[in-house]
């Protein structure tokens, strides 16, 4: 593994490779610090220029990308109260009150600090995780992977939003458009109407930049123009002291944060929530959170950093994502014609080494280029939104185009786009549906090559260990919320009765 | 909760047909697991879940206990007024238009009217600007992509096509 880790710095130290690493971590600041772009706005918006580039290059810029604009929402998250990206939302609670007591540099420089240390700690136990669960999964054959995708599918579905109905509709959803096409085992065309460019599928880039991109383009243009502030701030690093008193709480929510990354379908939002609160039960005096506390903003923000990092885990090691922009970067492999997974370690060992390396650099450099940049970020905070909406739609719409040169593809687009619009404004997660396209045709020719390889008995999934177990933790994830949700119900029923009582 | 009624009762007519077609898909290679099945049991599920769904919005609404993740919505959906609903047609309309007509007068040309008319919408305040950003944005593209890139782009027909020869 260390001569991997040393041919992927070679790899790396290449200066066409270096400059696209940069390149890649600047658009990352550029995009998260901007609210209205997420980091897996980006990356989407990013997919065609890499259609083009050699893998390395094409990996380099797309996950230092993914890595850095976690951090960048921050920025605008502590200055304005406007999180630049989801993964931010914790940040506002401690970093806007610290701008405003007149420390916004030193919740920038807290924020700076903890997501470097965050981004890295996550990336080391990437590094030393990834490689043994792939050894681990070598031994999978069809029945694992089902199980692993069901696996995979049920978490999402039941943890992204709280309503398991709604997320399983989403999931039967997405498994049924990865039906459409001809069937990849016997050749029978599926749901085509005759037509041809049915024939060949339905191809999940366009499905995906529809659901997350056009949607909310479709949501943002409806939007009062957003104010940019003027604001001149020196950010300050945090001064040894300061990293004393907060290196705990990093710690701590790092470790939390890439573990939670690790869970399919609990991205790095959810888990700078649940570090932000941790950090306060931990703490000594958790009534000053919310006042402007540095560990306020260390807590999240070491967490969405390391959970960024946990989440490539299962989709290096398995070939399974487990978050909407891995699903992404799942698409980019295959569009490169490589499919992530177990064998990836030793038919692309050069790559995926280069990518962990790339990962641990771009991590890195946000103590380097952050300080500097968002000194230049309030005169790109300037660019109206009527300029960057109409070249993010431009974007989109060349980057499903160029997939296969389809304009059929970009009608299927604009559909997914409505969709996703009316599903998201009736509450629906869209997480699950894309899982639902990407693990389609995984979880249906596994499950049918299982059935094969034990003569349509049903039970080959329940005999062998490893799919007996992933199956039972698929079962607990669908039934951990309906328990909890009982539970809840019961409690209040309790209170009410004692009030009543009272 | 009246949009979410619709989409359901929409999802239980998207699943009923769909259920109905994979139970006509041919079963040529005689296997117990038919191309049909694996699509077919995910319209049962999506039927059974949607009609659950729907059962569910005429129920009287319970006090729910929010996720954190619901939480961090909420917050990231604050001052969160969607003040031009009309905007959305506009964008949607000329999303359309642009694509069926891509194909016969070619990427140049409808871009540049396109992404005119895209950042009117967005609300910008001078046409001479969005004149200037579909030009700018529309050149960037044609260098970036057909020329340094060799993505192959729409070229139109007739005179559009020789038009674009010029460039790409």
């Amino acid at each position: 593994m260390i001569e991997g880790l040393l041919g992927g710095l070679g790899n790396l130290i290449d200066p066409i490779n270096l400059l696209i690493l940069i390149a890649g971590i600047l658009l990352g600041f550029i995009g998260g610090g901007i609210p209205g772009i997420s980091g897996t706005m980006l990356v989407i918006i990013l997919l065609p220029v890499s259609y083009a580039m050699d893998p390395t290059a094409a990996f380099l810029l797309l996950t230092s990308i993914y890595a850095t604009s976690v951090f960048s929402g921050s920025i605008s998250a502590i200055l304005f109260r406007t999180p630049g990206t989801p993964e931010a939302v914790a940040t506002v609670f401690d970093g806007y009150p610290m701008a405003q007591k007149g420390e916004g540099g030193k919740a920038l420089g807290v924020s700076i600090f903890s997501s470097a240390t965050g981004g890295v700690i996550g990336t080391i136990i990437l590094i030393f995780l990834t490689p043994l669960l792939a050894t681990f999964a070598l031994s999978f054959s069809a029945p694992e992977y089902f199980a692993l995708a069901v696996m995979g599918l049920t978490v999402v579905a039941s943890l992204s939003a709280g309503n398991l109905v709604k997320g399983f509709i989403g999931v039967s959803f997405g498994l049924f458009i990865a039906t459409i096409g001809l069937d990849t085992m016997t050749g029978t065309p599926r749901f085509t109407f005759g037509s041809g460019q049915l024939m060949s599928g339905i191809d999940f880039i366009p499905v995906l930049i529809g659901l997350f991109a056009i949607s909310e383009v479709l949501r943002q243009v409806q939007k009062r123009p957003r104010k940019t502030g003027k604001q001149k701030v020196r950010t300050e690093l945090p001064s040894l002291n300061l990293m004393k008193r907060i290196s705990g709480v990093i710690g701590r929510s790092s470790l939390m944060g890439v573990f939670i990354g690790i869970l399919p379908g609990i991205g790095a939002t959810t888990a700078a929530m649940l570090s932000y609160s941790e950090a306060a039960r931990w703490s000594k005096k958790p009534e000053e959170f919310g006042t402007g506390v540095p560990e306020g903003v260390a807590a999240p923000e070491s967490a969405n950093n390391a959970a960024a990092m946990g989440a490539m885990v299962p989709l290096l090691s398995l070939g399974i994502p487990g978050s909407a922009t891995t699903a992404i970067l799942l698409g980019a492999f295959i569009l490169h014609g490589i499919q992530p997974g177990p064998l990836m370690f030793t038919t692309q060992a050069p790559l995926v080494y280069t990518i962990l390396i790339g990962l641990l650099v771009a991590n890195l450099f946000i103590l380097i280029i952050a300080k500097p940049f968002i000194s230049v970020f309030s005169q790109i905070l300037r660019v109206p939104y009527s300029i960057i909406g109409p070249l993010i739609v431009l974007f989109c719409i060349i980057g499903t185009f160029a997939v296969r040169n389809s304009i059929f593809d970009v009608g299927v687009m604009l559909l997914f786009g409505l969709v996703g619009y009316f599903l998201e404004n009736a509450k629906f997660p869209l997480a699950p549906i894309v899982l639902g396209v990407v693990l389609g045709p995984i979880a249906e020719d596994q499950f049918r090559r299982a059935m094969q390889m034990a003569n349509n008995d049903f039970t080959v999934f329940f005999t062998r260990p490893i799919s007996l177990v992933l199956l039972l933790l698929a079962l607990v994830s669908i039934l951990y919320p309906l328990i909890k949700g009982w539970i809840n119900k019961r409690r209040a029923k309790l209170r009410g009765e004692k009030n009543i009582a009272s | 909760m009246l949009l979410e009624r619709t989409i359901s009762i929409f999802m239980i007519a998207f699943s009923t047909f769909f259920l109905v077609m994979s139970f006509q898909i041919e079963n040529r290679s005689g296997d117990l697991i038919a191309p049909g099945s694996w699509p077919g049991a995910l319209m049962t599920i999506m039927l059974v879940l949607s009609i659950v769904l729907l059962i569910k919005t005429f129920r009287v609404k319970e006090t729910q206990v929010k996720t954190a993740n619901e939480q961090a919505e909420d917050l990231a959906n604050d001052e969160d007024e969607l003040v031009y609903p009309k905007r959305f047609f506009y964008l949607f309309g000329t999303l359309v238009v642009y694509t069926l007509f891509l194909e016969y007068i070619g990427f140049i040309i409808a871009t540049i009217l396109f992404i005119f008319a895209l950042s009117l919408i967005f609300g910008i305040g001078k046409w001479t600007r969005g004149l200037l950003t579909g030009f700018l944005a529309t050149a960037g593209a044609v260098i970036l992509f057909p020329i340094l890139l060799n993505t192959p782009f729409p070229r139109g027909v007739g005179i559009f096509s020789t038009f674009s020869l010029l460039f790409y």
